[in-house]
């Protein structure tokens, strides 16, 4: 082979070379997104279960916000020293509780997210249930302050740490539908009964929805 | 041939990743905040008049457009077509044409930037986003009193509320007033100071004036309320943000 003859022939191993590696590199890409995408498919775009982030509960067991999914959620953000208004945004909602008509409690659970990451160990968490009289309905969760800055962030909640190891804090009641999307939030101390009327009609609209694809099919 | 082994080289070097220079985390484009105490612009009773800001790097300038685009293309969750609407609500990056055409402007901040894309962003970087007692160490803002703005300012109320950095910093110089910035903990502002208020109908700007540390600083009145009516999918106009170490 002559002079140019090789030339040419490196440079055409160098492009072959690049163009494999781009196209391997492109495909092991997209594959890799693909699989994300389609484990996170059946999830609403504004659904709180997409956050990623650990959390414990009161039993000591690792949860995921996504494990929550299949039941309506009431959630609560509070502190276990807390000498202000949650230790009564629970009783309420735990009065809310014992008033709930039967399809909707069946379908319906409780979230108590603890803001205090530092001393609301999940034994400590235990010692609130217990204490609060919560029921196997209530989920306790503490995770990190970061986990516990995002999931505030994205409700809408404020806080900071404030004196006498108290946190000043917004009151606030957020109803996450099976899915985790918010369908409802509403300061503590407004009427606890509109959350019952919320879920009942999301609760209608889904079943007309259901109702109304069945009959599609029927038709096909 | 030696040439071309040389070329292949190179050309593995472009296509991997890992050679890829990582981002330097305290060149020239950071400054060090010696340690210092924040002032909580708003008292709360009993509360501590000083809260102790230990030394941290900032970015001197806010993340650029042209940097943003270097992200998406590494990340591409991030890309406008691609982010979920928990994490960037339907303005986010409305100004770029396309996922990887932001258009002119390169050095200009990034906005239309949710908090998570901008959280994402310094993670990616080994970093994260300054705290607020961390930004306002930073910016100074108690080191001068501020009395109500002329009208010329009222045209600019980023440019004015977002202006001070803090006279004991060394250099570089530290550029703010660009634009409104994400901090890491934006909910914690302006919160009421009492435990047992009912929803955030009380932490609305005039309710909470009273607790003002200093009435006449009507720059840290803006950066307060705007933080406090945040929320963590907001893309707006003129909110970029910069990275802390």
């Amino acid at each position: 082979m002559n002079r140019r003859g090789r030339w040419l022939l490196s440079i055409g191993v160098i492009v072959t070379l690049a163009v494999a590696v781009i196209l391997w590199r492109h495909h092991s890409f997209t594959h890799a997104e693909h699989q994300t995408s389609s484990t996170r498919a059946p999830m609403s775009e504004r659904s709180l279960y997409q956050l990623e982030s650990a959390w414990r509960t009161d039993a000591d067991r690792s949860l995921r916000l996504r494990e929550l999914r299949g039941h309506y959620q009431i959630v609560v953000l509070m502190f276990t020293e807390c000498v202000g208004i949650c230790p009564i945004l629970v009783k309420q909602l735990q009065h809310l509780q014992t008033t709930l008509p039967p399809a909707i409690d069946a379908s319906t659970r409780f979230v108590a997210i603890s803001i205090d990451p530092d001393r609301d160990t999940p034994q400590v968490l235990s010692h609130y249930r217990q204490q609060m009289h919560l029921d196997s309905r209530w989920t306790l969760l503490t995770g990190d302050s970061i986990a516990v800055r995002e999931v505030t962030a994205v409700l809408g909640f404020n806080y900071a740490p404030g004196p006498a190891d108290q946190f000043v804090h917004s009151s606030l009641v957020s109803v996450l539908d099976p899915a985790g999307s918010v369908i409802h939030q509403q300061p503590g101390a407004a009427d606890m009964q509109d959350i019952v009327r919320i879920i009942a009609a999301d609760k209608e609209r889904r079943a007309d929805l259901s109702h109304a694809s069945s009959l599609r099919h029927a038709a096909w | 041939m030696k040439h071309a082994a040389r070329s292949l080289l190179l050309m593995a070097a472009w296509c991997c990743p890992c050679v890829q220079a990582a981002a330097d985390p305290s060149g020239p484009d950071q400054v060090r905040v010696p340690a210092g105490t924040y002032i909580p612009f708003l008292r709360i009773a009993a509360g501590p008049d000083q809260i102790p800001v230990r030394s941290f790097f900032l970015d001197t300038s806010p993340i650029t457009r042209g940097e943003f685009l270097d992200f998406v293309r590494d990340h591409p969750t991030w890309r406008k077509s691609r982010i979920k609407r928990l994490f960037g609500e339907s303005s986010y990056l409305r100004d770029w044409h396309d996922d990887l055409d932001p258009g002119t402007g390169l050095d200009e901040p990034v906005t239309y930037v949710s908090w998570f894309a901008a959280r994402a962003y310094c993670e990616a970087h080994s970093k994260r986003l300054p705290t607020i007692a961390e930004w306002e160490r930073a910016a100074g803002s108690d080191s001068r009193v501020i009395t109500p703005p002329p009208e010329r300012h009222i045209a600019t109320p980023v440019g004015f509320a977002m202006g001070v950095p803090a006279p004991d910093l060394p250099p570089p110089r530290l550029n703010v007033g660009e634009v409104w910035e994400w901090n890491l903990d934006f909910n914690s502002a302006l919160v009421s100071g009492r435990a047992s208020s009912s929803g955030t109908a009380s932490s609305l700007f005039c309710g909470d004036g009273y607790r003002a540390r200093n009435a006449d600083d009507y720059a840290a009145f803006l950066r307060y309320s705007l933080r406090s009516s945040l929320r963590a999918d907001y893309a707006l106009r003129n909110l970029g943000f910069r990275c802390a170490l």
